[in-house]
């Protein structure tokens, strides 16, 4: 099982360009007013990446744990930049950038904001905080976190429902 | 905070948050133990709570819808998210694209329309179409739609990356209005027209997608909300969409200008995309659009300016009654410049846009203007009569089916009469008999106006059926489309196809006298059932004339019934089964054939249980029956209808199973009927059929339960019914299948005590 996450993390370069190559593909793609959901590209990225039929549910999880964190950071990136480029007045209507828009709009929150909640939490309780990551960025099921985080199915709900109620509180 | 501190906050919480909230601030007070900045910060916490549960809660794609794998997502709007998927059970190697329905949505109107709507949709059958293949439900209650998956870029896109000539491209937009005028031969409008739903395969041909989709989403809705919450793309929306009218074939006539219009300037007429509403509505209500030419490059422009001008802005008038009627008239003049001939648009007059001006700005005037048109128009219309007969009758006919249309969109979508809508249906039928009184000698033509009378009563009789008004006008409508078809029969003795109409309408016409005169009921049945034994006599019959045979048979089978000969009603009920045997056996492909056969071998067995004590044959019926429905149900596990048939066999044959005295089969076959209903039930609750028919099991079973001498057990299965009952609301609670269930369970808990 150790490999096994060595070789998943290994995976992760080619997980942020797919996350990428996606972004940009459904943009070509033209369809109606679409709006991009981050946990939908990485499900998604893991659809395209891995034959699904080959693996079991336990390695999916693992999977889209790594995804999720890919995602959060390149997330990261897009929010850090958006400010500079409305202010440099490019128009860069491109990839992420709508990713980024629906999850904040679906959440309503500020993708910054929860960042830095979220990283306020991990000095308070790293495994919460890794928690909202899977949810949140990665669309993890409760059982596939559990998986994840290596403990039992109660836990991971009763550390959802807390750590949303702390979320909720810090972001309100 | 301190991690340590936050561990304590946190199991607090989390164990607080497991009770019910009125329990918990006394749960913290005691856990803190007097602690009270603690106490306080638990409490602040809980105070968080999301009332919905929806707060950061990820909304993922599913891994399968009904039997297909999801791939991918391949696009998402207000509406749904629409997926690339392939069979999960590797029989075919067929790739659909699957349209879920977002969460929220009133999922139960759209299904029901969608039930009613599914063949209409399905007949849709046209290479510029992609077909709209099966639909259901997910365990979670989202409806989705299973259509052609069609590997292409958007019809603006593709000519921007092809930079076709302006020849081509107005080919190709000629080509989309044969697909569009197609669909509206069928009676579909298509209602969300934009260059996404035009998709251009790397072939070059063109496929339309959608159609009839946005009708089951939008539904009702359409006339309640405003113009800018509605799900179309305002983009694209034309003048009348925004002003939440119904809407005509003339409505996706002016979204197919629009998209020629972008195929030949090179941008859309107006980007109304950040506009707040009341702009939006400004802009596509009033705003005169540039020419195409006049925005076009100028190597294009030369080659636009004049015909295609004049053809863009009719399509794009702001009054649906100066636009092309039709697709197909549009199609006919873009091919008339292709071809270099003169077209049929002309530009609009002086006079014309001096009334338009004069009519936007002073109401007094725009209702002269209104008044002028039609008393115009009449003067024109008895002009041409004199003139020009034939082009006159043709122009009548085009019309009479545009309002067939507006009416049968318009009665689909809002249940309910308004004074706007029987004003259509009145107008529809009035050019329904225009048209019979000119159709002279013309067979083909009486034939198809027989079934256009049909279809007006079909609406008239299956909406309006508590109206008393309109079952009176759905009868004149058949009896309107049974004299035009023994005129038919009359020129063409020998016509089978025309003796099993006659049939068929004589069927309907049975039908509005079922509840107010069974005996002429009873005697159009027979007639109907007397000319398709006639007919069988000297042809084999088809498979549709053998199935409304079977259906005449019914329906004899029930009156006899309500009549209290259910001797004869075993009688006909036996011929019903004959025939939708042969059917099945003739086409065991043929669905309608086996839903058929399946309810009324149900219905015979309810009738050997209830009036012949006959449970063994009952069993026989039902065992065959259900076979054929579990079938159904493993071939489409989404399908609600489906399982709720296979439900109602398992109810019968319980029935039986407790007449003949196996009480132990009985309660187990009423279990699995149960289930059914309840899981329908969860995802539906607001269905009053199915509480009420689970209302009716715990009926059954409590008096299974008496049967096993244990009352106890009766009387909990009583209060159950009694609870379903109390869940029901008051709009429904006079629905008298209901008032008859309560009664019947409020009866056998009168045996009890």
């Amino acid at each position: 099982m150790a490999s096994d996450r060595a070789a998943l993390d290994d995976m992760l370069p080619s997980i942020y360009a797919e996350l990428k190559r996606l972004a940009r593909a459904y943009l070509g793609r033209e369809r109606a007013d679409h709006t991009l959901q981050p946990t939908a590209l990485v499900h998604e990225t893991y659809l395209k990446l891995v034959d699904q039929r080959q693996v079991d549910w336990r390695n999916r999880a693992h999977f889209l744990g790594v995804a999720a964190g890919a995602m959060r950071r390149v997330l990261l990136h897009y929010a850090e930049h958006r400010n500079a480029q409305k202010r440099d007045g490019l128009r860069q209507r491109v990839t992420l950038e709508d990713a980024l828009a629906t999850l904040e709009r679906s959440a309503a929150v500020d993708f910054l904001d929860l960042h830095a909640a979220l990283e306020r939490l991990e000095r308070l309780d790293e495994r919460q905080a890794r928690l909202v990551e899977l949810r949140v960025f990665g669309g993890l099921t409760i059982e596939e976190a559990a998986e994840v985080l290596d403990v039992s199915i109660a836990t991971v709900k009763r550390d959802w429902n807390v750590a949303r109620l702390w979320l909720r509180r810090e972001l309100a | 905070m301190t991690p340590e501190r936050w561990q304590q906050v946190a199991r607090i919480a989390g164990d607080a948050l497991e009770l019910a909230p009125a329990e918990r601030a006394a749960f913290v007070a005691a856990a803190c133990a007097g602690d009270a900045p603690l106490e306080a910060d638990v409490m602040s916490l809980l105070a968080a709570e999301d009332p919905t549960g929806r707060f950061l809660e990820p909304d993922r794609p599913p891994d399968r819808v009904g039997p297909y794998r999801i791939v991918r997502e391949i696009g998402r709007g207000g509406m749904g998210t629409v997926y690339l998927a392939e069979r999960a059970d590797g029989q075919f190697e067929q790739r659909v694209a699957i349209k879920l329905v977002t969460r929220g949505m009133d999922s139960e109107a759209v299904l029901r329309r969608f039930f009613a709507e599914r063949r209409i949709l399905a007949r849709l059958e046209h290479p510029g179409i992609a077909r709209l293949f099966d639909g259901g439900v997910t365990p979670d209650g989202r409806p989705y739609f299973v259509m052609e998956y069609v590997d292409g870029t958007s019809i603006t896109r593709w000519c921007r990356r092809q930079a076709p000539a302006v020849a081509e491209r107005v080919e190709l937009c000629a080509r989309v209005c044969d697909a569009v005028d197609y669909a509206h031969g069928h009676l579909v409008l298509h209602r969300d027209l934009k260059p996404e739903n035009v998709l251009v395969d790397a072939a070059g041909a063109s496929k339309l997608l959608d159609f009839g989709i946005a009708r089951l989403l939008d539904g009702e809705s359409a006339s309640a909300t405003q113009a800018g919450e509605r799900a179309m793309t305002p983009q694209y929306c034309s003048p009348e969409q925004m002003r939440a009218e119904p809407l005509t074939t003339a409505s996706d006539v002016y979204a197919l200008g629009l998209i020629l219009y972008e195929l030949l300037a090179g941008a859309p007429p107006y980007d109304i995309g950040g506009a707040p509403p009341a702009e939006q509505m400004r802009i596509v209500c009033e705003l005169e659009p540039k020419r195409p030419s006049a925005v076009a490059p100028a190597a294009a422009a030369k080659r636009i300016r004049g015909d295609l001008d004049t053809v863009v802005m009719k399509a794009l008038d702001k009054d649906p009654a100066r636009r092309y009627r039709r697709a197909a008239e549009l199609a006919a003049d873009l091919r008339r410049v292709l071809a270099r001939e003169p077209i049929a648009a002309r530009p609009a007059s002086l006079g014309y846009r001096t009334r338009r001006y004069l009519s936007r700005h002073w109401k007094p005037v725009a209702i002269a203007a209104v008044l002028l048109a039609i008393v115009t128009a009449a003067v024109g219309d008895a002009l041409i009569q004199g003139r020009r007969a034939q082009r006159h009758f043709d122009e009548v006919r085009q019309l009479a089916n545009a309002f067939l249309f507006d009416f049968h969109d318009a009665i689909a979508t809002l249940p309910g009469a308004t004074p706007a809508r029987e004003l259509v249906l009145q107008r529809a039928r009035e050019y329904l008999d225009k048209l019979s009184a000119e159709a002279g000698a013309d067979v083909d033509l009486k034939r198809e106006l027989a079934e256009s009378y049909i279809r007006v009563g079909d609406a008239q009789g299956l909406y309006y059926e508590s109206n008393l008004g309109k079952t009176a006008d759905a009868r004149a409508s058949y009896e309107k489309a049974l004299k035009l078809l023994e005129d038919v029969a009359r020129d063409r003795p020998g016509d089978a196809r025309v003796q099993a109409d006659l049939a068929n309408a004589t069927l309907s016409l049975a039908t509005t006298y079922q509840a107010t005169d069974g005996r002429r009921a009873g005697s159009l049945i027979q007639d109907a059932i007397d000319r398709l034994t006639r007919l069988q006599a000297r042809e084999p019959l088809t498979a549709a004339a053998q199935l409304t045979l079977g259906r005449a048979y019914v329906g004899r089978a029930e009156g006899l019934l309500r009549a209290g000969r259910p001797g004869d009603s075993l009688a006909a009920r036996n011929r019903s089964v004959d025939a939708f045997r042969a059917v099945v056996a003739a086409n065991p492909g043929n669905a309608e054939a086996q839903r058929w056969l399946s309810i009324t071998l149900k219905r015979r067995a309810a009738l050997y249980i209830g009036e012949m004590h006959d449970p063994a044959r009952a069993r026989d019926d039902l065992r065959e029956a259900m076979a054929a429905d579990e079938r159904r149900v493993a071939r489409e596990p989404a399908n609600a209808v489906a399982r709720l048939d296979l439900a109602l066999g398992e109810g019968y044959l319980s029935a039986a199973l407790r007449r003949s005295g196996d009480l132990a089969g009985a309660a187990d076959m009423l279990g699995r009927a149960m289930e059914i209903r309840r899981d329908v039930l969860r995802v539906d609750p607001q269905n009053v059929r199915v509480r009420t028919l689970l209302m009716s099991d715990y009926g059954r079973l409590a008096e299974i339960a008496l049967d096993r001498r244990d009352p106890a057990a009766a009387r909990a299965a009583l209060a159950q019914a009694e609870a379903l009952a109390a869940q029901i609301p008051p709009a429904a609670a006079a629905n008298p299948e209901l008032v008859e269930a309560l009664a019947g369970i409020r009866r056998i808990a009168s045996t009890i005590h």
